[in-house]
């Protein structure tokens, strides 16, 4: 890979994470929220390391210019300035000048980044996860607060539903949001709610039966409010998570996507 | 590069790339990416400023002589690397220009990932309410030595993930990489499978 190669990688690279985590929130699409000020900081790193590999690099021809040596002797010292790098490079790991070719594909993401960002995770991913039990254990439950329609989120919704021996969910008019996924049958809908612990190739899902409203199509985020879908024996895992619509209101992806929290404001 | 741009041509007219499957996977190699590179810019900056500020005979004075005693002393420095694994392919490198016995040096290879307080947090938030998972984790990790394939999982993880193989076969060579990979899947999971035997 030529040295300027490097440099317009190392550029493409810094714009593309300034990109998606200084100018947009796209990065919310792949990683957790709290990565964002070291995206920042990487970014501005991976451009000021092309500056200074810029810079490097200019400085022996200008000194060279200086001195009014002509061209030959001017690529002369670059070799020389390469070969001094060889010799070093023993001490400092490798060199630039043995980048291997597979750096090449380093262009894909940071191309990626800038011009072609993928969406976030959806339908496709939560439809492939098996069901596994998000939802952890819960000891004590408080009184639910009085507000109605209650907004809650998915997880505490199936907690309520299936470990709460009071059974204070029962008759309450509940409001979650999430986005919309099918089974593989295609006959019933799920609010659905993606949560990554890491970045987004940790994907989990948690999801909530919806009854008795249309589906809009899938990925669609929504905002339902209902009350509990009746079945089995409510506060024991053999009552379904599973809700009666009355409301399904069409929202934008809230910036806190990727969890399973009430919705914060929407993303542009 | 014409057959290349000729097969994206192929790939977008069909419609391929727009394919949920293939758009997840392009979400998620993105993801991996993007969340490593924060790590490997600090695992690069870290092997660079200990290049350039720290002095040879430092190292030679932290750490015991005799490689058999350097060892455990380089796994507990793993503690102090945070982040990701991909931090510690580069740094290790330069403790190795810098002098340190490879093997110590590898040892931190090995127990930067795996013991590193922020890896530690992730388990416990993973797996809330069993604390014994981090204790598991940490003590199968750092001895190096029960069909509880998820901690299993957890140790070797880090430790071989196909990024971190491509890290050291572009850092120490590839045959290494192979050999090394190879003799940490073994330890690991043997390693896992005694302590949760023991633990879980």
């Amino acid at each position: 890979m030529k040295r300027s190669v490097q440099v317009v990688l190392l550029l493409l690279s810094g714009c593309g994470l300034l990109h998606v985590s200084l100018f947009t929130d796209l990065c919310l699409r792949y990683v957790k929220p709290g990565m964002r000020p070291m995206l920042i900081a990487s970014g501005v790193l991976l451009l000021a390391l092309a500056a200074a590999d810029v810079w490097s690099h200019r400085r022996p021809n200008l000194r060279h210019g200086s001195t009014k040596t002509h061209e030959h002797a001017d690529r002369g010292g670059d070799e020389a300035h390469e070969a001094d790098g060889l010799a070093h490079g023993h001490a400092h790991g490798h060199d630039h000048s043995t980048v291997p070719r597979v750096a090449w594909l380093l262009f894909l993401p940071a191309l990626s980044l800038l011009v072609y960002a993928p969406p976030a995770l959806g339908s496709y991913t939560a439809s492939r996860d098996s069901a596994k039990v998000v939802v952890t254990e819960h000891q004590r439950f408080e009184a639910l607060p009085a507000t109605s329609p209650l907004p809650m989120t998915l997880t505490h919704f199936t907690r309520r539903v299936q470990q709460d021996p009071s059974q204070a969910i029962k008759g309450r008019t509940v409001q979650m949001s999430g986005l919309i996924t099918f089974d593989e049958g295609g006959d019933s809908w799920y609010l659905t709610r993606i949560v990554i612990s890491c970045c987004a190739a940790d994907a989990q899902s948690v999801k909530v039966r919806i009854h008795g409203a249309p589906p809009l199509p899938a990925d669609t985020w929504v905002s339902v409010t209902g009350t509990w879908h009746p079945g089995g024996k409510l506060g024991t895992p053999s009552a379904p998570a599973e809700l009666d619509a009355r409301t399904v209101e069409e929202i934008d992806r809230p910036v806190n996507g990727y969890s399973d929290s009430l919705p914060l404001v929407p993303s542009r | 590069m014409a057959m290349a741009w000729f097969g994206v041509q192929i790939l977008v007219r069909a419609g391929w790339l727009d394919a949920a499957a293939v758009q997840a996977w392009r979400t998620v190699c993105l993801a991996v990416t993007v969340q490593a590179l924060p790590f490997l810019l600090l695992g690069t900056a870290l092997s660079g400023a200990i290049n350039a500020f720290v002095p040879e005979r430092v190292f030679s004075r932290m750490l015991p002589k005799r490689p058999a005693l350097a060892v455990p002393v380089a796994g507990l420095a793993g503690v102090v690397l945070p982040g990701c694994e991909c931090a510690s392919v580069p740094v290790a490198n330069s403790l190795i220009g810098r002098g340190v016995t490879p093997a110590a040096a590898f040892t931190f290879l090995l127990s930067a990932p795996a013991i590193n307080p922020v890896v530690l947090t992730a388990t416990a938030i993973a797996f809330p309410g069993s604390p014994a998972m981090v204790l598991a984790r940490l003590l199968a990790s750092l001895t190096g030595f029960s069909p509880l394939a998820r901690l299993a999982f957890m140790v070797v993880g880090p430790m071989v993930d196909l990024k971190l193989i491509a890290l050291q076969a572009g850092t120490f060579g590839r045959p290494f990489a192979v050999r090394f990979s190879a003799a940490t899947t073994v330890v690991a999971v043997l390693a896992s499978v005694l302590i949760g035997g023991m633990l879980l």
